[in-house]
Parts: structure tokens; C-alpha cells; sequence
């Protein structure tokens, strides 16, 4: 009896571990301050739709994922600023497994316990030496630039990638600042993004104002 | 669902579970002398032998999956890598007679045009790992790691990271840079 029961509950919590794995999480509210305009983001992800197949985001206020920073008057000067060529991370989109050669399931952030869906909400990625020397956490609000269009976007650092990463952005990043890309996450064009890192913001809330 | 795949699907879960509370598991790693020691719990510190912290290396282990440390044999430098899913960072603690200092190896440090060139690949950085090897004398200790690259193509290498003692200076994190570098990179 006793090594029924624990066979039943490796085999649920097993079956529990798989469901898990979808990406329902809720999804604060987004804001439009210091972002682009609802049509800008409309047309932008139309654009990423086509070309990527990327499901629309659908926060509330039309912006990606986790919205603006309630209040970042208290942000004071950027703590990180890096200008360089953007380059689109998937990480955490299932959608993207098997297109992307370079996908990967996890992200080192994690929203209710999940990956960070790149499709979903708008990140970006740091390497362990740019955190580390910034003072930048996981969860720390970021902006990005669209330095062709001056399109900008608020994001978190949800990713740690390698050495030099600056300029990986999430695809909800890219498409929020009109920057298109296959599903195989090559960029159209070669696009440049200024990404500034404001360190010790994690705790700030996203939202509308 | 068979039955095979069942079995493979549970020991893949139990063998992620493990190695993850493994990784995460708090960790005190005692200096050689004992007059100090390494904590990894909720952050990276070195403690006294009372368990006060004399300096913080992070704060913060969100993300984190492995960490792999190694004292001096003089007990006056540990050197820290923190590994990521992604990328690996390398950070250091030493002790100049009178107080702890934390530091850093800086991404430029790390020639990665020049491997994937000597490796036979280019391409964007997908990810980089590297752990420590053996100590070569009290400054200076072996490091070993993998570049890889679009198509999981991998460039594994290796360098001595030192303790220069040289000028540094003090990045926005507490971090004194320029106090560890690598040299001799090479394609193993």
C-alpha cells in the first residue's frame, strides 16, 4: 500500500511538473507612459506577427507584458547604457522550439514560478559581468531605443546571457520598439537599441499611471 | 503514454530535481585556515569565523545554477564563478592585510573573436561556461570553458586568471576592477 501511495504521488507531482509547463500566467498590467502609443505597438506586433507567427500580446493597455513602471521618477541616471546591434532572444516562447536554433525553454528570471515568455513580455538580456558591475538585478527595469526610430519600451532584465550580450532583447521587446525578425529570431535588417539598466528598481510595479 | 517513456520522462525529473537542490543548496566553505569562509545562501559572502559578513559578492541568487568556488592556499583570495543558464561570470574576493575587497572579471577580458576564429566558427555568442581548475600558486589559478556558438557548434578553452594587485577602479556594483584578468587564452 505504501509504495502504491508513492508511486501515485511521484506520478502526479510528475504529471503536475509537465502541465506546469504552459504559460498562462497572469500578466500585470501594462501602462503606455515612456512607451510607444497603442497604434505604434498594434502596428509593430502586426508586423512581428507576419513575419514571426508571434501570438498578439493582449495586455490590457496594448502594452507588452509588464507595462510601464508605475513610478520611475526615483530612477535617477541609468546605471548600465550599452549601444549596440539588437539580436532577439526567444527564450521561454514555446512557440519557438524548432524554429529557433538557439532556443531555450528556461530564462533565468521566472514569472509564478515560469519562464519568462520572450513573446509575451518585454526583457531584456545581461551578461553575469554587466549585472554584477551595474549593480542590475533580475527584475530591474530597463528601457530600450529603437535608435533608428526612437521608438522606447520599458522592459526588465529577465535573462542572464554571455559575456558581451548587450543588445538581446525579448521578441515582445523588438516588436514594441517596430524592430521585425523571423522565427528563427534573425533580425530584418540590422537594427541597432540603446538599453539603459536602471539597477535596484526590481521592487517598482508595473502598470499603468 | 508507454511505459518506456514514462520512465524516462520521471527520470529526467528526478535527475533535474536533484541537480537543482543540489546547485542551490546552501553551501560554507571554509578558508584553509579557518579564519574565514565562503557562504552561499541567499548571496555569495565571505564571513569571519563568527559568520559576519566581511564582504558581499552578491546579494541576489535568482537565476543562478551553479556555483563553484575555490580558496588560496594563503586563505587571502577566493575565486568565485557564478554560472547562469547562459553565461558564467567570474568574481573574486581578497583580502590586502587590513580588509576584504571584492572584484571581477571583465567581459572584454575574454578574446572570443579569437577563439571561435582559432575554433573554426563565428557567429553570435549563444552562451559561455567555464569552471575553475587548480591553483597554480596563491595568485593564480587555471580556468577552463566552453563558447558555443549558432548550431551548438563548441569552442572549448582554457586560461590562468591572476591576481594582478594592479590599479583598479570602483565599478557602480562595489567591485574593484582590474584586480583579476586572464591571460594565455587558448582553444583546448
Amino acid at each position: 500500500m505504501v509504495g502504491f501511495l508513492a508511486r501515485w504521488s511521484f506520478f502526479m507531482l510528475l504529471i503536475a511538473t509537465i502541465s506546469g509547463c504552459d504559460d498562462s500566467a497572469d500578466q500585470p498590467n501594462g501602462g503606455s507612459s515612456g512607451a510607444p502609443s497603442p497604434g505604434d505597438l498594434a502596428q509593430g506586433q502586426q508586423i512581428a506577427n507576419t513575419i514571426s507567427g508571434a501570438p498578439p500580446v493582449t495586455d490590457a493597455n496594448g502594452a507588452p507584458g509588464f507595462g510601464s513602471p508605475q513610478d520611475s521618477s526615483q530612477f535617477g541616471d541609468a546605471s548600465f547604457t550599452a549601444n549596440s546591434v539588437a539580436k532577439i532572444d526567444t527564450d521561454g516562447d514555446p512557440s519557438e522550439q524548432g524554429y529557433d536554433p538557439n532556443w531555450n525553454a528556461q530564462t533565468s528570471g521566472h514569472i509564478d514560478g515560469q519562464p519568462v515568455n520572450s513573446a509575451q513580455y518585454a526583457y531584456v538580456v545581461m551578461s553575469p559581468d554587466q549585472m554584477a558591475a551595474s549593480g542590475a538585478q533580475i527584475g530591474d527595469w530597463a528601457q530600450v531605443t529603437n535608435n533608428a526610430t526612437g521608438q522606447t519600451v520599458w522592459a526588465r532584465v529577465e535573462d542572464v546571457g554571455p559575456p558581451g550580450g548587450t543588445g538581446e532583447i525579448s521578441e515582445a521587446t523588438a516588436t514594441a520598439v517596430g524592430i521585425q525578425f523571423q522565427q528563427n529570431s534573425w533580425t530584418v535588417g540590422n537594427p541597432t537599441v540603446t538599453v539603459q539598466v536602471y539597477a535596484g528598481t526590481a521592487s517598482t510595479p508595473g502598470g499603468s499611471h | 503514454m508507454k511505459p518506456n517513456l514514462i520512465l524516462i520522462l520521471a527520470s529526467l525529473f528526478v535527475s533535474n530535481l536533484a541537480w537543482a537542490v543540489n546547485s542551490l543548496t546552501p553551501q560554507r566553505i571554509p578558508a584553509p585556515n579557518n579564519s574565514s569562509a565562503l557562504e552561499i545562501s541567499d548571496g555569495i559572502r565571505v564571513v569571519d569565523s563568527g559568520g559576519s559578513s566581511l564582504v558581499t559578492l552578491t546579494s541576489d541568487l535568482e537565476g543562478v545554477q551553479q556555483v563553484d568556488a575555490k580558496w588560496s592556499a594563503d586563505s587571502r583570495l577566493v575565486v568565485v564563478v557564478i554560472s547562469y543558464n547562459r553565461g558564467s561570470g567570474v568574481e573574486a574576493a581578497y583580502f590586502d592585510g587590513s580588509s576584504w575587497h571584492k572584484t571581477l572579471q571583465s567581459d572584454s577580458d575574454l578574446p572570443v573573436d579569437e577563439l571561435s576564429r582559432q575554433g573554426g566558427t563565428s557567429g553570435r555568442l549563444i552562451a559561455q561556461h567555464c569552471r575553475l581548475g587548480d591553483w597554480l600558486d596563491p595568485r593564480r589559478i587555471t580556468v577552463t570553458g566552453d563558447l558555443i556558438f549558432p548550431g551548438q557548434k563548441r569552442v572549448a578553452y582554457g586560461y590562468t586568471l591572476i591576481f594582478t594587485g594592479g590599479p583598479v577602479y570602483l565599478d557602480r556594483g562595489g567591485f574593484e576592477e582590474g584586480a583579476i584578468k586572464g591571460i594565455g587564452y587558448h582553444v583546448r
